[in-house]
């Protein structure tokens, strides 16, 4: 049996290449599209220009050689992506153990089919063409079959290094074979590529579950707000039955008053009284029981906060909304607000609008808050910092989708601007 | 020239209003033109849609501030209409005649001058527009508020309007660019929609005047969000 050779380093190349992009291109980008496109491309020829000055360097050299190359593609992942030093670890690992994987399954095929050819042969280019696509490509369809939550995952210290020592351990068992003095042979072959193909199951399998996690985690928040505001809507429920039964004490002191002959007695009485009506002004009658009661609620909470809120609300097409959605539709965007008035220093300025009519066969909740700072709005249209770290208008956002309708958001002249839209079903 | 009417019963109040219009002007340099009312009586005897923005006091002795807009309504439906009272349940009803907001009693300057340059803006997205287009034999000049809808034709647009539909040349790209500040949005690649024309949205449809068009998945999210912007951008 003749010595087989070894795979050819811009074969390994270009599956490192590969393997990083489709890692890296869900990642957020640090500088702009121009820049990372050129920077990929610079790092991609620099990576393989190291690898192809280095394919035959002597035995002790080899693996100082590769840890360089990793260390290429460290960098440059951390660089040129918004990711941490340990994510940037973690998705070098995942990538390293799946061009391993690529470029070791290829080689194999092509020295069990023509173990004289060389790589650069038109044949041995379709066999890589046709091997490598079919990796990339089924890895490519499962990372991107299902969108990682809000395209990020929290990489813990632990995965990190899981993902580190298993790429590490692949890579020593798939190698250990060629530092021994026998010769290279297809065995050889068949357990680097077993053994590559355990390192991308197991990462692989891995990745799957903190996906999972920041899925459920992010459900779990959401839930949390819907939760909140149903609840805040029970109490106030209960608190406006209390405020009817004033109302009907009232009745009875207006009695009272006037069966009183003494005029200052009268007076005082009147005077005690109309001050303790002011806090009730604030109901509302909107053709909605459950607009009524947030509305009330969230107005009673505003005359407390010296905040100015005006509503002008037609309730009546809101009935296809269940209670929940109304209470998260209205009440997180009416806490927002108040979130964000809140911090003007001038009460004067702290005027929160809110306008809720029909038009065009759909319903438009429109709520408006002076806010004197402009509001930086991330790619997904939400803020990037805000007072309820963003669950509170991803889950109105949700809510609106799910009737097929839309949520957006727009600041400009001081003025923030939450707008939904909801088409009202026939 | 901004045209305001101001109706209200209390002369103190129409002082302290006044004031506020000229503090605005000297602020934000937009002109006005105050004619004051002291009841929506007043106001009606004679009533002629000459005014840009009417501010209403809703608690007036012979006809209340909501009667008074109701029956403005009728003669006047572009005039933004503004409350003013002391009350906020009563002003809340306001959507029925389409006022959208309203002052409270005692009116503080910045909330006032805060409603003046919202119903400015409105005044600005409502300014008339005018496309000339060039059509078979000549040019033709249209509003463009009147337009339902355009479609694509290769190098041609076909034009569905109020007045009738017709073909001029350009492409959907050249006129939806003029047409950039106007309502108009795409519900799928051939399609450009006047948003102000929406009857409806249902089920990946939208009813545009008397036609129903396909609204495309891979446009149904910008154009809904355009439709809640201009949908929103409604009445000050």
């Amino acid at each position: 049996m003749t010595a087989l050779p070894n795979i050819p380093r811009l074969y390994t190349a270009l599956a490192e290449c590969l393997a990083v992009g489709i890692y890296a291109l869900p990642l957020g980008i640090r500088f702009g599209k121009t820049a990372t496109i050129a920077a990929s491309a610079a790092w991609a020829l620099a990576l393989s220009a190291f690898l192809q000055a280095t394919g035959r360097v002597p035995l002790a050299w080899w693996i100082p050689c590769m840890a360089a190359a990793v260390g290429i593609q460290y960098l440059y992942l951390w660089v040129t992506r918004t990711i941490s030093l340990l994510e940037a670890g973690y998705v070098c690992a995942r990538a390293f153990v799946l061009a391993e994987l690529a470029a070791s399954a290829e080689w194999q095929l092509h020295c069990f089919l023509w173990p004289q050819r060389s790589g650069a042969d038109g044949l041995s280019l379709l066999l890589l063409v046709v091997v490598y696509g079919g990796v990339f490509g089924c890895i490519w369809v499962l990372e991107h079959k299902h969108k990682s939550p809000k395209g990020h995952i929290v990489i813990s210290g632990k995965a990190g290094l899981v993902a580190v020592v298993m790429a590490a351990m692949v890579f020593a068992v798939s190698n250990l074979l060629f530092l021994g003095d026998r010769e290279v042979d297809m065995s050889v072959y068949y357990i680097r590529t077993l053994v590559d193909i355990c390192g991308v199951l197991i990462l692989t399998v891995q990745h799957e579950q903190l996906r999972e996690a920041a899925l459920h985690s992010e459900l779990a928040a959401m839930d949390e707000v819907l939760h909140r505001q149903y609840e805040q809507y029970k109490r106030s429920k209960e608190g406006i039955r209390l405020i009817n039964s004033r109302y009907h004490e009232l009745k009875i002191q207006i009695a009272d008053i006037r069966a009183e002959r003494d005029r200052a007695k009268q007076d005082a009485a009147l005077a005690r009284m109309e001050s303790g009506i002011r806090q009730y002004e604030a109901e509302n009658k909107t053709g909605n029981p459950v607009l009524d009661t947030l509305l009330t609620a969230k107005s009673m909470d505003c005359q407390q906060r010296g905040i100015n809120m005006t509503s002008v609300a037609d309730g009546s097409q809101l009935g296809f909304l269940s209670t929940r959605e109304l209470c998260t539709l209205v009440g997180a965007p009416l806490d927002n607000a108040i979130e964000s008035v809140l911090a003007e220093p001038d009460p004067e300025k702290r005027l929160l609008r809110v306008a809720i009519y029909n038009q065009s066969g759909c319903v438009m909740l429109r709520f408006e808050n002076y806010c004197a700072q402009p509001v930086e709005l991330g790619a997904d249209g939400l803020p990037v910092h805000n007072a309820h770290g963003g669950y509170d208008l991803q889950g109105v956002r949700a809510a609106a989708q799910h009737h097929d309708g839309t949520m957006t958001l727009h600041w400009a002249d001081g003025w923030f601007t939450l707008r939904i839209l909801l088409p009202v079903p026939s | 020239m901004i045209r305001i009417a101001l109706v209200e019963d209390e002369a103190e109040v129409r002082a302290q209003l006044q004031g506020y219009v000229q503090r605005h002007t000297r602020q934000y340099g937009t002109e006005f033109a105050v004619t004051e009312f002291a009841d929506g009586m007043e106001l009606l005897d004679d009533y002629r849609p000459v005014y840009d923005i009417l501010f209403l006091d809703v608690e007036m002795k012979h006809l209340d501030g909501m009667e008074t807009a109701r029956r403005v309504r009728e003669l006047d439906k572009d005039v933004i209409i503004v409350f003013i009272t002391n009350m906020a349940q009563y002003a809340i009803g306001g959507y029925a005649v389409g006022a959208l907001d309203y002052v409270l009693k005692p009116v503080p300057y910045f909330a006032f001058s805060q409603q003046l340059r919202k119903a400015e803006e409105q005044l600005r997205r409502r300014a008339r527009h005018y496309l000339a287009l060039p059509v078979e034999g000549g040019m033709r000049r249209l509003d463009s508020s009147l337009i339902y809808y355009l479609e694509s034709e290769g190098h041609r647009v076909h034009f569905y309007t109020e007045e009738g539909d017709f073909v001029a040349a350009g492409t959907l790209k050249a006129f939806e660019e003029k047409l950039a500040e106007r309502p108009f949005a795409r519900c799928n690649s051939g399609y450009l929609v006047n948003l102000a024309q929406v009857k409806s949205v249902q089920q990946g449809m939208v009813q545009v005047g008397p036609y129903e068009l396909q609204v495309s998945r891979p446009r149904r999210k910008a154009f809904l969000a355009a439709l809640a912007d201009h949908i929103g951008g409604e009445g000050a």
